[in-house]
């Protein structure tokens, strides 16, 4: 089944993490190639690919609402480039001064650390109340459907789902706390 | 006038191509446009145009997106045996991202086929099987039969109808109106698929082990043809001349439309008959029973029990149905048995379950192009496990 973007939104709001590949694969080749061709750093590019998508992943509970996933995707990773064309630029601008040659690249500072985040998304879950814990525990880890937890748990699916988005909203709103910059710089419209 | 400029030297930059001033003449601007939202507009204009490098290493894409996967998840890669494991199709490329998933007792894994890998994974004492290809034979009024195929361009005059064969399809031709009533039959074996042009312009695709018969001209009332197996049909409009396609004595699809694909193989379901365009009626004659589609629903007579009559789905799976069409196996939700059918049409296989069939559900598609190793290859990695033997017989082991 070949799925449109807008369907693959609505299934990893879902949470379907096959949903969450398929869409990964069909943009991450093409912003890659361009991320590296505006960094020159692999690991940049890199970071910068994984920062665009973490923030679909971590906002996935609102992906529903976006109507044109590509020029979404696109924007996203083009605000990421931007924040890193600046804080380049302004490297660049110091290094000059001290009269080193214009080409280097040096990451920035504030690269994503992503195992200071998992280590954090990790205490915030091991944090939750427990019946929160529990139940996003058994979606992400055990890869259970909303009805299956339901009924393992005792509670309506509907309940399930709620607790669900209340959790990734405290993973979110935990890692923006720590100073994580995760904002979706825009939630755009149209 | 400003927003030119940003771009040329946006692009300089990427293309290494900025001299020193240029460099400096584009940190300055940046710092112009800081706020203003030009520099991203610009940004998702040069993502747009990006030239994709097609040769980046799965093993890195992988690597990547499981690091996002894995952010919110509290138990360790290492100790998930479920991971997923996804490895592309080459020929195919990634835009069909052909990935094979099985469901099994609960634990999601993906699987798909490394071409390249083939060899390592197949016996090499396994003789390969090509996969199908264009190929039918088409029968005249007359009984005399014609083998055709992709690579044959022919003319073949039957009085006043000439059918031209381009390739993988037959194109009918009537000159002058008195063209007689002959009736002309196209026939696909086990691993061939054709095309043909109906006199009226009505193209009609016909997957594996099927066949449509046709009169060389539609003279009367009603545009009739009638097939068995699957077919995926385009009907030209000729407005007070309805097409009508049975199946068999069970049921008949009256066209209203254009696009549609009824699937009636005996060893499936049943018949179904999918609308994509228009709209069709489909009825059953010898019960009377009828339905009307609209586009995106599909109607199901049960080969088990064609009195239950007619059921109308909607929101039929439109891409999973008219893959073959598309040139691709699609087995979302497919149960084992009805991979292994839609294999062994396509690569005129006899499947044996040496002890029982395996409860194993698939997803994802997979080229039709591919060779038998290829595709078993990838099975193999879904846990099915089987030998090949002489005569094309595939026998499914237990478990």
């Amino acid at each position: 089944m070949v799925y449109s973007d807008n369907e693959l939104l609505s299934q990893i709001a879902e949470g379907d993490e096959y949903a969450f590949s398929t869409l990964y694969f069909r943009y991450d080749t093409m912003l890659y190639t361009f991320l590296l061709k505006l960094t020159r750093s692999e690991s940049t590019a890199e970071e910068l690919l994984q920062e665009t998508f973490l923030r679909l992943w971590l906002y996935r509970d609102s992906l529903a609402e976006v109507e044109h996933p590509r020029a979404y995707i696109h924007r996203i990773a083009a605000n990421l480039s931007h924040r890193w064309l600046q804080e380049q630029f302004r490297h660049h601008k110091v290094l000059q001064e001290q009269g080193q040659p214009p080409d280097t690249v040096n990451d920035p500072e504030d690269k994503l650390a992503w195992k200071d985040m998992e280590a954090l998304v990790a205490r915030v879950i091991a944090g939750m109340p427990e019946q929160r814990r529990k139940i996003y525990q058994l979606h992400r880890d055990g890869g259970l459907s909303s009805g299956e937890i339901a009924e393992q748990v005792g509670v309506t699916p509907s309940t399930v789902r709620n607790t669900i988005a209340a959790a990734i909203r405290q993973i979110r709103e935990q890692l923006l706390e720590a100073g994580f910059s995760l904002v979706l710089i825009l939630l755009f419209s149209r | 006038m400003n927003k030119v400029r940003l771009q040329y030297l946006l692009e300089m930059w990427m293309d290494r191509l900025a001299s020193p001033e240029e460099a400096r003449e584009l940190a300055a601007r940046l710092e112009e446009h800081r706020e203003d939202g030009t520099v991203p507009e610009l940004l998702v204009q040069l993502i747009e145009q990006t030239e994709t490098d097609e040769t980046l290493p799965m093993e890195d894409r992988e690597r990547r997106l499981s690091a996002i996967l894995d952010i919110d998840k509290t138990t360790s890669i290492h100790k998930r045996t479920t991971h997923p494991l996804r490895i592309s199709f080459r020929r195919w490329g990634w835009v069909a991202a052909s990935v094979l998933l099985l469901l099994a007792e609960g634990a999601v894994v993906m699987m798909a086929i490394n071409a390249n890998r083939k060899e390592q994974h197949t016996q090499a004492t396994i003789q390969d099987i090509a996969p199908g290809s264009n190929k039918a034979v088409l029968t005249l009024g007359n009984g005399a039969t014609i083998r055709l195929d992709s690579t044959g361009n022919q003319l073949i005059q039957q009085g006043a109808v000439s059918v031209r064969q381009a390739g993988a399809q037959l194109i009918y031709d009537v000159q002058g109106s008195n063209a007689g009533l002959t009736y002309n039959t196209l026939t696909t074996p086990r691993g061939g698929q054709f095309r043909v042009q109906l006199p009226d312009g009505t193209l009609v695709w016909l997957n594996a082990a099927s066949s449509l018969r046709y009169p060389t001209a539609f003279a009367g009332k009603e545009r009739t043809v009638e097939i068995s197996g699957e077919a995926y049909f385009e009907v030209a409009a000729a407005a007070g001349q309805p097409f009508m396609v049975k199946i068999g004595e069970t049921a008949a699809v009256e066209v209203l439309g254009t696009s549609f694909n009824v699937n009636a193989y005996r060893d499936e379901a049943g018949i179904h008959t999918t609308l994509l365009t228009g709209a069709v009626r489909v009825a059953m004659p010898n019960t009377g029973t009828h339905a009307l589609l609209k586009p995106g629903q599909q109607a199901q007579i049960a080969g088990s029990q064609p009195e239950a009559g007619i059921k109308i789905i909607s929101n039929a799976n439109i891409s999973q149905i008219m893959a073959w069409k598309n040139g691709l196996f699609n087995f979302e939700n497919a149960g084992l048995q009805e991979v292994m059918r839609q294999l062994a049409r396509w690569y005129d296989l006899q499947v044996v379950y040496e002890n029982g069939v395996p409860d194993m559900y698939f997803e994802g598609e997979m080229s039709r192009e591919m060779s038998l190793s290829q595709v078993l290859a990838g099975l193999q990695q879904t846990g099915v496990r089987f030998r090949i033997e002489e005569g094309r017989r595939l026998v499914v082991l237990k478990q």
